[in-house]
């Protein structure tokens, strides 16, 4: 029916209601073993904006398909489309969510579902739902790689995100939130930029935390060194970016390297053994 | 053969003719009148058919849409009548409404008789796919997507040729072209008025 999604997106765009209406085909063609369907399905989705979608009327479906009793194929199905799913509008979202929580735990992990349920957890956690459950967070730890247009990273570097995720205590999930948020394809949101380098510099400090200092330096190396290709590099998935959009990437990450440079020094140059006199405990250490 | 062959579309006023006979109008409410249930829903199935061979590049046949007006206002509400789906779904269709009332969550009719609508429903969409920006109501598009669910929900699955038309009307509303080879090879693999064909 679709021929080539990637040429059809505008079409596409304009005919969004049609392509809601396909959905259960979609997952029923995928139930039988045939994910093709669903593969244009996303594709043509993540072309689309979200906001002419039906899914208001497929509430009801999502539950059944996420359901405890729902096969494997249908809750695979259902979290790969649910990035694109406007959880907020649902009248049951708290309950759909603790399904959609539920249904992610029984599906064997892979990079796509990986992706697909990370975006979602911080679209969700965007919108400061109190009712993700706590193991979901575990999620960020798999460190799928997101794609250049992704919903989730852009809504989860807002302050209330940040704070959220600092909030647990846990190093390690904090370290995976920051890699999988900074990225050359997104800005960090002003406030949550603010929470950013706030949490560096007082959570990452220290000589008990080189490897984590070492593994975001690593990444905003790279981050940085993608910036440098240019807007014409960026603009393949971003196709609206001005310079100065870039301009306030740049100026971000160079800011946060900063940071974590400072820090590093700052461990280098102490000498060994005074962090465990003059410090007191890592807020983070015993956490995880 | 097609049931599409035994409906003429000029039937279409006596089909509207018979459908008023069965039915009593009060401060917009339509109710069927006693006896007449049947009658109605047969003439309501009938005026769908018949509206979807029409041909929507001209106008809708002055003297039906008349006789329907004088008696059926656009407000009317038919919440009260047992074929109110396609009672709703006609009236959406005469008064180009967007049909925001139409509530497809309790449809479940006779296998025999949802084929025979989505069929109809069908017709409509590729007969008016030709207009200048016609794109398929919303209305139309949320009882494609009821009946897609069912299929997920359902045990045994609704009839194929459902799934078919569902198929067809949203393939009208991504701009596929009705009239092509490929799309009629594939809407001929089935015959669509009977609810044991399967798609080959």
């Amino acid at each position: 029916m679709i021929e080539d999604a990637g040429t059809c997106s505008t079409m596409i765009r304009s005919r969004r209601k049609a392509l809601t209406a396909l959905f259960p085909y979609v997952v029923l063609r995928a139930k039988e073993g045939d994910h093709e369907m669903l593969d244009v399905f996303l594709h043509a989705i993540r072309s689309s904006e979200r906001s002419g979608l039906m899914w208001f009327y497929i509430e009801p479906l999502l539950s059944a398909l996420l359901g405890e009793t729902a096969p494997f194929s249908s809750k695979w199905a259902a979290i790969m489309a649910s990035p694109h799913v406007p959880w907020w509008q649902f009248e049951n979202s708290g309950q759909l969510i603790q399904l959609w929580a539920e249904a992610s735990s029984t599906v064997p992990y892979t990079e796509e579902v990986g992706q697909s349920v990370v975006d979602t957890l911080l679209q969700i956690a965007s919108w400061k739902s109190p009712t993700i459950p706590a193991g979901m967070w575990s999620w960020l730890n798999k460190r799928p790689s997101l794609p250049p247009v992704c919903s989730g990273r852009y809504w989860g570097s807002r302050e209330a995100v940040v704070k959220m995720v600092r909030a647990l205590k846990d190093i390690e999930t904090l370290t995976s939130y920051l890699l999988l948020v900074w990225s050359e394809w997104d800005f960090l949101m002003p406030k949550g930029f603010d929470e950013t380098c706030t949490l560096v510099q007082e959570d990452f400090s220290g000589e008990e935390m080189d490897r984590h200092r070492k593994d975001l330096l690593h990444r905003l190396g790279y981050v940085r060194g993608e910036l440098e290709r240019g807007l014409g590099h960026i603009r393949q998935y971003k196709p609206e970016l001005k310079e100065e959009n870039l301009r306030l990437r740049r100026d971000q990450y160079r800011r946060l390297e900063e940071i974590l440079l400072e820090l590093d020094k700052e461990a280098t140059d102490r000498p060994i053994g005074e962090s465990l006199i003059l410090d007191p405990p890592h807020p983070l250490n015993s956490c995880g | 053969m097609d049931l599409i062959h035994f409906f003429d579309p000029q039937l279409a006023v006596t089909y509207v003719d018979v459908l008023l006979d069965c039915i009593d109008v009060k401060d917009d409410r339509v109710t069927e009148r006693p006896g007449s249930e049947k009658a109605a829903r047969a003439a309501c199935m009938c005026l769908l058919r018949a509206l979807s061979c029409m041909d929507w590049t001209v106008v809708v046949d002055e003297d039906m849409f008349e006789r329907y007006a004088s008696t059926i206002s656009p407000s009317a509400n038919f919440e009260e009548l047992l074929c109110r789906h396609t009672m709703s779904a006609i009236h959406a269709l005469l008064f180009s409404h967007k049909g925001h009332w139409l509530d497809w969550t309790d449809y479940k009719p006779h296998p025999t008789e949802y084929v025979f609508f989505a069929n109809a429903l069908d017709h409509v969409v590729r007969a008016r796919a030709s207009l200048v920006d016609s794109k398929v109501p919303r209305w139309v598009l949320r009882f494609v997507l009821h009946s897609l669910s069912m299929s997920l929900s359902r045990d045994p699955p609704p009839p194929a040729p459902i799934t078919i038309a569902c198929l067809s009307i949203i393939a009208v509303d991504l701009g596929c072209d009705p009239t092509s080879e490929r799309y009629a090879d594939t809407l001929t693999c089935v015959d669509l008025s009977d609810p044991e064909s399967v798609p080959h």
